[in-house]
């Protein structure tokens, strides 16, 4: 499970649940009730006041714990209260956070593994072409296991109205495998081979408008954008890169404003705040490693493409770009 | 899908199972400092090249020679690594777990050393496989680790499988997407 939101005024909280095991989901039939979904549930008392389940029956690891952002905004000409979802299985959902009404569902990146969502039942329209198999290869998946996001936060700005996307753009191969459970070993049940999406750039950071509901803009990375987004009330948007760049970007224009090279790859999430001298400070955790760095954290091998879940297979250059760390930067800015 | 039913025991490697049981609980039975060398086996094996006193290490197993660079063993052991869900922590030896296709060896990288390392467990996440696999099943895999790192060259000693009385080849296994060499 990931992110939690709160909204005080509903007396909800709000998070997202896991996918289903194994990979193969050829072993486990059925919709897999209340995997790869959102809860609203009463803070007092426990009780869930809607589910949604953004993927039933997962076939590609996509499951639903991305960050959750509230907002009250116009939605056909009605203010709503909704919450904001960038899922894994590529769209960014807008959901009626009373009611758990999906009120619209489009893709931030490239998706051919679902056709759309149905907004009618709020279940995806899959792609049989894309829909994974025992014993057979399927080819070009987009987007991958990890998602065209994975839970790094995006941040909104009440200034702009835009939201700061930290995604991926990468592909993947899938083969089923029969698995067997064997209690202190990984419940696995598939073969993954990820590789950059279309266009080469495998990681990027959006910007979407959620009323006009599409991009505004987007600043292509080489690697995958594994940080989270930060923006500030001086119209700045901080995030890092998996090359050890932490960069400020203009809020509105995305012209890059700033950038430092710290000593690792960056998947922490910047913080700003003001210090006991009154002055603002920005920091983040520098140091490259989980799914997405494992193949330098744990010292991989890239001659296969499997290994990691199948991400070595989409960075297998990652050790000649940055070095193992975790170093905690902290940025002062000028005295106002 | 009926997968528990699939179980790759077969008589041969049954027989070296119960063997191999047996030779454990002799183990167990004695004090260690008793046990002659060629009773101690190949769990015995030395995970370093360092020595109190300017000792020795152990022999190496005479069952390194049966096993290792056989490509009846290492086609059997392949399929046993994602059997038993080896792969979801080495891949197919690249890793996320320790990648075992680099030819680093934390605990040795004989083969007789590999198979310590699965019988017995390591630390941080490895489980011990002593008593839940066939012993033989233990060397298949062994030997198929070793095989991915190991030079290409055959075994000038092992020009044909070592022939396995009443044993039916082993299947070769159908499946395209486990690689060891990127496309």
């Amino acid at each position: 499970m990931g992110w939690i939101a709160y909204d005080p005024d509903l007396n909800l909280i709000y998070y997202g649940t896991g996918n289903p095991g194994p990979w193969n989901h050829e072993q486990r039939p059925g919709d897999n009730k209340w995997t790869a979904g959102i809860f609203a549930r009463d803070p007092d008392n426990g009780a869930a006041k809607w589910f949604y389940q953004t993927f039933p029956h997962d076939e590609h690891d996509y499951d639903s714990v991305n960050e959750i952002i509230l907002l009250d905004m116009p939605v056909d000409g009605q203010t709503r209260k909704v919450l904001i979802r960038p899922d894994r299985n590529g769209y960014l959902y807008v959901i009626d956070r009373a009611t758990g009404e999906v009120l619209s569902a489009d893709a931030y990146g490239p998706v051919n593994s679902t056709k759309a969502i149905d907004l009618k039942t709020g279940r995806p329209i899959l792609n049989p072409e894309k829909e994974t198999k025992l014993g057979q290869t399927v080819r070009d998946i987009c987007p991958t296991a990890s998602g065209t996001k994975d839970w790094e936060p995006s941040a909104f700005s009440p200034r702009t109205g835009l939201i700061y996307v930290p995604h991926a753009n990468l592909c993947m191969d899938w083969e089923n495998i029969q698995v067997n459970y064997i209690s202190g070993t990984p419940y696995v049940g598939a073969n993954v081979r990820m590789k950059a999406g279309p266009g080469g750039n495998r990681g990027a950071l959006t910007t979407w408008d959620p009323v006009k509901r599409k991009a505004v803009s987007e600043e292509k990375e080489d690697l995958p954008v594994w940080s989270g987004a930060l923006v500030t009330a001086g119209d700045l948007v901080f995030y890092g890169t998996m090359e050890g760049w932490f960069k400020a970007v203009d809020a509105k224009s995305g012209e890059l404003k700033w950038q430092f090279k710290t000593g690792s790859g960056i998947i922490g999430q910047p913080v700003a705040y003001r210090g006991p001298d009154g002055r603002e400070y920005i920091a983040i955790l520098s140091g490259v490693g989980g799914w997405a760095g494992a193949i330098v954290a744990g010292d991989l091998d890239p001659k296969d493409p499997t290994a990691a879940l199948g991400f070595v297979g989409d960075v297998p250059d990652l050790k000649q770009k940055t070095t193992p760390g975790g170093t905690l930067y902290v940025f002062a800015l000028p005295p106002s | 899908m009926s997968l528990r039913c699939r179980r790759p025991n077969r008589s041969g490697t049954v027989k070296l199972s119960l063997a191999a049981v047996v030779l454990a609980a002799t183990v167990r039975a004695q004090p260690l400092s008793d046990l002659p060398a060629t009773e101690s086996g190949p769990l015995s094996v030395a995970v370093t090249t360092l020595f109190p006193g300017g000792g020795s290490p152990p022999p190496e197993s005479p069952l390194v020679k049966v096993y290792q660079g056989n490509p009846q063993y290492i086609s059997e052991g392949r399929r046993l690594f994602t059997w038993y869900n080896c792969y979801g922590c080495h891949a197919n030896g690249g890793g996320m777990g320790p990648a075992l296709m680099n030819d680093q060896w934390r605990y040795g990288g004989r083969l007789d050393q590999i198979y310590a390392s699965i019988s017995q467990g390591r630390p941080n996440g490895m489980p011990s496989w002593a008593g839940k696999l066939p012993d033989a099943q233990i060397w298949e895999i062994a030997a198929f680790v070793r095989s991915l790192s190991a030079p290409a060259a055959p075994n000038k000693g092992q020009t044909s499988p070592t022939p396995r009385v009443g044993v039916p080849p082993p299947p070769i296994p159908e499946t395209p997407g486990v690689q060891t060499t990127p496309k």
